[in-house]
């Protein structure tokens, strides 16, 4: 008998507007690794990481019925992820707390494995950019989001977005500038 | 930011800044413009900018590897059984003092689902339900996936008879017409290896 777990994206996102939960569990244990690896990179920290994507699969759970394209869910998942992250990091912002736990977190020993010298190298400089930056970087690098939807996401123009995705890589060539 | 730190200064002899080399890049190079692409300043950066994008996103997938604990799962799946989708009540039967028995949308959807999935190398995938009128035959809409190498008539006619069988031994419903759509085909893992 086929099981679920043979099943392609766009049928595990079809059954799950349908309101099968099983499908929608399958769909999210083949996606969350990926999701969560990307919100630490937005939010620098895993606590806040793992909030953001549960978080956000929970609104997909809801919102699936809408979901017009279901053969995209990945990047439909993605998209929830990043807003439910800058939202956090703007919540973050207003209420002044400081950036050095994301530092620490994303120094964090524990976390670093085998990885050549050179991701390690790239993980602190991306770590280190200023999170304005850094957001527009992960969007655009990891994410494949337009301009225009980083612009939306983050709250700002795709002009500003452009500046900033410039300077954001200015900086990174040129702390990464060993490794080129 | 002081002058020499911006992203306004022109790359070798292209007359273009970095900020116009990151925004050429994003638009896949295109148009093409000559002026950057003969400059071999430019051509640097530009190789060394796709070499950190892909470097990011090999970071980000290899930290995608790593498992999340049951319980991170658990957490989600609470909530998402908490919120069960019903849809809409569909008559099913009335009994002899008038009491009305109805079936929600989302238990049949879930009851052909189950029959589907019973079938070898059949896989549901969504399922709609047209109920016109009052006591008139249910239309069911069910697209599927089919196992590679399975043959879809077989597969389509035995879905057909065994949700039909299903449906109306739940109770005084009768299935009007059933069209099935194959919209996927699908591996079985097991037999991959």
């Amino acid at each position: 008998m086929s099981t679920l777990t043979s099943a392609t994206d766009a049928l595990l996102a079809s059954r799950a507007a349908d309101g099968d939960q099983l499908a929608f569990g399958v769909l999210v244990r083949r996606h969350a690794p990926f999701l969560v690896a990307f919100a630490i990179k937005l939010t620098g920290s895993r606590a806040d990481a793992d909030d953001c994507v549960q978080e956000a699969l929970i609104t997909a759970w809801r919102r699936l019925p809408d979901l017009a394209e279901p053969e995209k869910v990945r990047s439909w998942l993605t998209t929830i992820v990043s807003r439910k992250a800058t939202d956090r990091l703007r919540s973050r912002k207003i209420s002044e707390q400081i950036d050095e736990e994301m530092v620490a977190a994303e120094g964090d020993p524990e976390r670093a494995t085998v990885a050549s010298s050179q991701m390690d190298a790239l993980k602190r400089v991306l770590a280190e950019l200023p999170e304005d930056l850094r957001v527009v970087w992960v969007l655009r690098e990891v994410g494949g989001h337009s301009y225009e939807e980083i612009a939306e996401e983050v709250g700002t123009t795709p002009a500003t977005v452009r500046g900033r995705l410039a300077r954001a890589r200015k900086t990174v060539l040129e702390r990464m500038q060993e490794w080129r | 930011m002081t002058a020499h730190d911006e992203t306004t200064e022109t790359i070798g002899g292209s007359g273009y800044t970095l900020e116009d080399l990151s925004a050429y890049l994003d638009r896949n190079r295109t148009p093409r413009i000559a002026a950057i692409e003969r400059d071999a300043e430019c051509q640097a950066v530009l190789a060394s900018m796709e070499r950190m994008g892909r470097l990011s996103r090999e970071l980000v997938a290899e930290q995608a590897v790593e498992p999340l604990a049951d319980s991170w799962y658990d957490d989600i799946m609470r909530e998402v059984m908490r919120e069960f989708r019903a849809g809409r009540d569909i008559p099913l039967a009335r009994t002899d003092d008038g009491t009305e028995i109805v079936v929600t949308e989302g238990a049949l959807y879930e009851l052909i689902r189950c029959v589907g999935d019973e079938i070898p190398g059949v896989l549901i995938s969504r399922v709609r339900l047209d109920h016109p009128e009052a006591g008139g035959p249910l239309s069911i809409r069910i697209a599927m996936s089919v196992r590679f190498g399975r043959r879809i008539a077989d597969a389509v006619d035995q879905l057909r008879e065994d949700v039909r069988t299903a449906v109306e031994r739940q109770g005084d419903l009768r299935v009007g017409t059933i069209d099935v759509t194959v919209g996927d085909v699908h591996l079985d893992e097991e037999e991959e290896r």
